[in-house]
């Protein structure tokens, strides 16, 4: 299962784009349409290293294969990623933390209240500005600011997903089968583009009783719900 | 911030109200009385295409804009939502555009796709389909319930205190965030097809029926040790 | 003069409501002198020309390797993570050589995934739509995007692809209806469409304008692949404008992106040959492209160039290659409208045959003037004027369409549209190129 857009992103796809060059009777022949600088991979939200804060990494443009197309990569100057943090339980952003890239670096802003809820955004730029150099192939570049850090740029993907039987097993193909017991990692040897920020628990606010209580689930920790999104500017 | 900074962030506030910062070069001014153009006098002269900056100065400070509106286009809380609930017109055009506390009108297509998986299988083994359901997992969720979470509260849940994991059968935690490591495949297989009891799951067993509670794959030799992003270098 | 033809139909149709408002100084000053402007400079762009890199063409093929390996270490699985982006291989190595095969490979890698996928056989029906229309089978493209439109699919995506699909077709009102349905001035698929749009009504200041606004999201994301479609598909509009510096400057823009680009430099001797009448320097830029990117269409502006020094011999032999390096290529119909052009005077009865397939392939009246020149080249001036009259006037304001419009109207007598098309031609001297000028001249 898993990966948001992986089918989006996959036969769309994202390397052909111009038939410009044979028959210039056709050169309007449109880009490829499915634009793929929005599409999300994986959200992961877990412990930092320091327990008393919390990292959130969203991997964006995958899967991105060795070489030259996760060396020519880039994050898109259109497109806001915004991590929201509920923190009242109602499923409704009270805060946001957003990504945006300008020239060779990330500019991040926030925690901070939306100045509107919903799906459009803009950028909060009266929050706390932090921004880190985008790191290049096998380079690690970090930045802290107000007690959190920060880093994007390109990384190993580490979900782990055995894609292609998946698709046998949804389509019926491989029925009554299912999967292999030893199967193939899709992504074993491909890549991502990652934004990753820790930040104190104590900039989040409190946490709201875990919505497991709603459906019966007793006796989860108090917890937000996050997610990511992906802007386009308009 | 430097000069450069404060006179172009003040010079397009009297200007506009568009919000803009600059990356700033990191010359200083000084004070000192000068007679010929140089690259701290705070002046634009010389070659200069701003106060200090470009022609024989370093470069100017790149103006950085973030103004205008930005609206959603991708979406994810949960891992996988899309991918498994994917292959309907209403996901595959509004899921993505949709708000989570908006996603009601997801729930029960979300249990038919759900459902028809079930019967897919229960197809090739010969068997009614009306026989080979969903079965309340091991979070003690029936179909509505389940789906209701898939649909309604697409978010991962994020503890501030305690063991964060998507579900660790280990220390039983489960629903408080999701970890680099988590086999959040297999958990969510476990969750749609395992049925109700961890010890004995549904669809377990590849000599005796479909394996559909694993997908075999674990994460290899990527590596979770590491500090601050957590995460490896590319593949090369 | 062949090329000419062929560049117009690249290039597209020109202002018609412009040539109206300035037909009476067009008139007063057209036929004065051989007009020749200095805009190229070699230091620009020879640097681009000496390159032995095939940097697109080699990193196409590593990734075609890379996920045809990924294939064959999971033959028991129907791959369809690895088909997309191997398919997007095959395509760029067809982009960029020019090799018909590759694209091929791609169209039966997007069956396979339009087969085999659980979940987005709509996003492989599309890439299959979208080389369909690369290889001029536009039907075929239009029924299984149809088909996909009507099943479960990303709506939005395929109406963006239906629009160009219908637009080839010359079913125009259906490619407006999906147009509108995803207007949205901030979208780049939407702008480069309503730009398509306006060229197609004879707009071209607006063309010029969505395109420019398309150039500025590129610009804005600095997407490399949207900046360099933008940049050469604005570089051909200013050109149909009469804007040769502003032309010239976005292929350079091009080449600074991506020095190999074939169809910038293209661009570039086409303003030596028309504007500054230095055939030898645009053949200098054709042999170095000839070297990597082997597409028959060069060899028809190398033709025409010849034809333009007077080295007959030389200009036959050029079109020569240019036939055999079709009938070699297995092109399918992608060069048809050339052939066309090409058989018309030596071969009038393969001219029309040809003619009435492309009819039947696309109703455009981008088809039809060429239909009713190789029926004027078979003596059928009555039908020819019939499809003319029908399909053809009023209908665009290409200049090719319009120089054939007006050989048919000669032929029947009808000097007063000549007259009319002969001044609007005039003034699309760099767009017709000085061959095909000449023989406007001489209407």
């Amino acid at each position: 299962m898993k990966k948001t857009k992986l089918f989006a992103a996959i036969g769309g796809l994202g390397v052909v784009i111009l038939s410009v060059f044979l028959i210039a009777a056709d050169h309007v022949d449109a880009p490829d349409v499915s634009g793929t600088t929005t599409d999300i991979a994986d959200l992961y939200a877990f412990e930092g290293d320091n327990p008393n804060n919390t990292v959130l990494i969203a991997t964006l443009q995958g899967p991105l294969m060795p070489g030259a197309p996760t060396n020519e990569a880039m994050f898109d100057e259109s497109v806001l990623i915004e991590f929201n943090i509920d923190n009242t339980g109602d499923f409704k952003e009270d805060l946001v933390i957003q990504a945006i890239r300008r020239g060779d670096s990330m500019y991040f802003f926030g925690p901070a209240a939306p100045g509107q809820i919903g799906l459009n955004s803009q950028v909060q730029v009266t929050a706390p500005m932090s921004s880190v150099k985008i790191s290049g192939t096998g380079e690690t570049i970090t930045a802290t600011n107000n007690n959190m850090s920060f880093f994007a740029g390109p990384r190993r993907d580490y979900f782990f997903f055995d894609f292609e039987r998946f698709n046998m097993v949804t389509s019926g193909e491989v029925a009554p089968e299912g999967f292999n017991a030893e199967g193939t990692d899709f992504f074993e040897n491909l890549n991502v583009l990652a934004i990753s920020v820790e930040v104190p628990n104590s900039m989040l606010g409190t946490a709201p009783p875990h919505v497991g209580a709603a459906v019966g689930l007793e006796g989860l920790p108090p917890a937000y719900n996050v997610w990511v999104s992906a802007k386009r500017r308009q | 911030m430097k000069t450069i900074y404060k006179s172009i962030f003040i010079a397009l506030l009297a200007v506009t109200t568009t919000l803009t910062f600059v990356q700033c070069s990191d010359d200083d001014d000084n004070g000192n009385a000068i007679n010929e153009p140089t690259c701290n006098d705070g002046m634009m002269n010389g070659d200069e295409e701003g106060v200090d900056c470009g022609g024989t100065c370093e470069p100017c400070a790149v103006v950085l804009d973030f103004s205008g509106t930005y609206v959603q286009e991708d979406i994810m809380g949960r891992p996988g939502i899309n991918t498994v609930f994917g292959g309907t017109n209403m996901v595959k055009n509004s899921f993505n555009t949709s708000i989570v506390s908006g996603r009601m009108n997801f729930q029960p297509i979300f249990e038919a796709t759900m459902e028809n998986y079930f019967d897919v299988y229960a197809m090739s083994l010969d068997l009614d389909p009306e026989l080979v359901n969903y079965e309340t997992n091991i979070l003690g969720l029936d179909a509505p319930t389940f789906t209701t979470v898939l649909a309604e509260f697409d978010a991962l849940q994020v503890a501030p205190d305690g063991e964060t994991t998507y579900f660790n059968p280990a220390t039983g935690a489960a629903l408080t965030g999701r970890n680099l490591a988590d086999d959040v495949i297999d958990i969510s297989l476990i969750l749609i097809f395992g049925g109700g009891d961890l010890e004995n799951l549904n669809f377990s067993d590849p000599e005796t029926g479909p394996l559909l509670i694993t997908d075999g794959v674990g994460a290899g030799d990527r590596d979770f040790s590491l500090a601050f992003p957590y995460m490896s270098t590319v593949n090369q | 003069m062949l090329f000419s033809i062929i560049y117009q139909l690249t290039m597209k149709r020109y202002n018609y409501y412009i040539f109206i408002l300035t037909l009476i100084v067009a008139a007063s000053c057209a036929e004065t002198e051989e007009k020749s402007v200095q805009v190229t400079n070699k230091q620009d762009y020879m640097g681009y020309l000496s390159t032995n890199k095939t940097t697109n063409f080699d990193n196409a093929v590593t990734e075609k390797d890379f996920w045809s390996n990924k294939m064959d270490a999971t033959s028991d699985t129907t791959s369809v993570g690895s088909l997309g982006p191997l398919a997007g291989a095959y395509s760029t190595m067809f982009d960029n050589s020019g090799t018909a095969a590759y694209l091929c490979n791609a169209e039966n890698l997007y069956k396979k995934g339009i087969e085999n996928s659980a979940h987005n056989k709509d996003g492989f029906t599309r890439s299959l739509a979208h080389n369909y229309i690369s290889q001029h089978r536009f039907k075929e493209a239009k029924e299984i995007l149809e088909e996909s439109y009507e099943g479960i699919s990303n709506k939005r995506a395929t109406e963006h692809v239906l629009f160009d699909v219908y637009m080839e077709l010359g079913q125009y009102e259906d490619a407006y209806r999906m147009m509108e349905l995803g207007k949205n001035n901030s979208d780049f698929n939407y702008l480069i469409r309503v730009a398509k749009w306006s060229d197609f009504k004879g707009d071209l200041d607006n063309a010029i304008k969505y395109i420019e606004k398309a150039r500025d999201i590129a610009n804005a994301r600095d997407n490399k692949s949207l900046k360099i479609w933008s940049y050469t598909n604005l570089g051909d509009y200013y050109g149909h404008a009469g804007r040769i510096q502003d032309a010239y400057n976005e292929y350079l823009k091009t080449l600074q992106l991506d020095p190999e680009n074939a169809y910038a430099k293209k661009g570039i001797a086409w303003i030596l040959y028309s504007a500054e009448k230095d055939t030898e320097a645009a053949n200098q830029i054709l042999d170095s492209i000839l070297v990597h990117h082997k597409v028959p269409e060069y060899y028809l502006l190398k033709a025409e160039m010849a034809e333009y020094n007077n080295a007959n011999a030389e200009s036959e032999k050029y079109t020569n290659k240019f036939l055999n390096a079709v009938n070699e290529g297995n092109y399918g119909a992608m060069y048809n409208a050339y052939l066309i052009e090409v058989y018309a005077d030596e071969n009038p009865e393969k001219a029309l045959q040809i003619a009435k397939t492309e009819v039947e392939n696309r109703a455009t009246p981008e088809s039809y003037h060429l239909l009713a020149l190789a029926q004027l080249k078979n003596n059928l001036q009555q039908e020819a004027l019939q499809t003319i009259s029908n399909h053809v006037e009023g209908k665009t304001s290409e200049p090719m369409a319009l120089y054939h419009s007006a050989l048919v109207y000669k032929a029947n007598g009808d000097t007063e549209k000549v007259e009319t098309l002969k001044n609007e031609l005039l003034e699309a001297e760099f767009e017709v190129g000085p061959v095909l000028f000449k023989k406007i001249q001489d209407l």
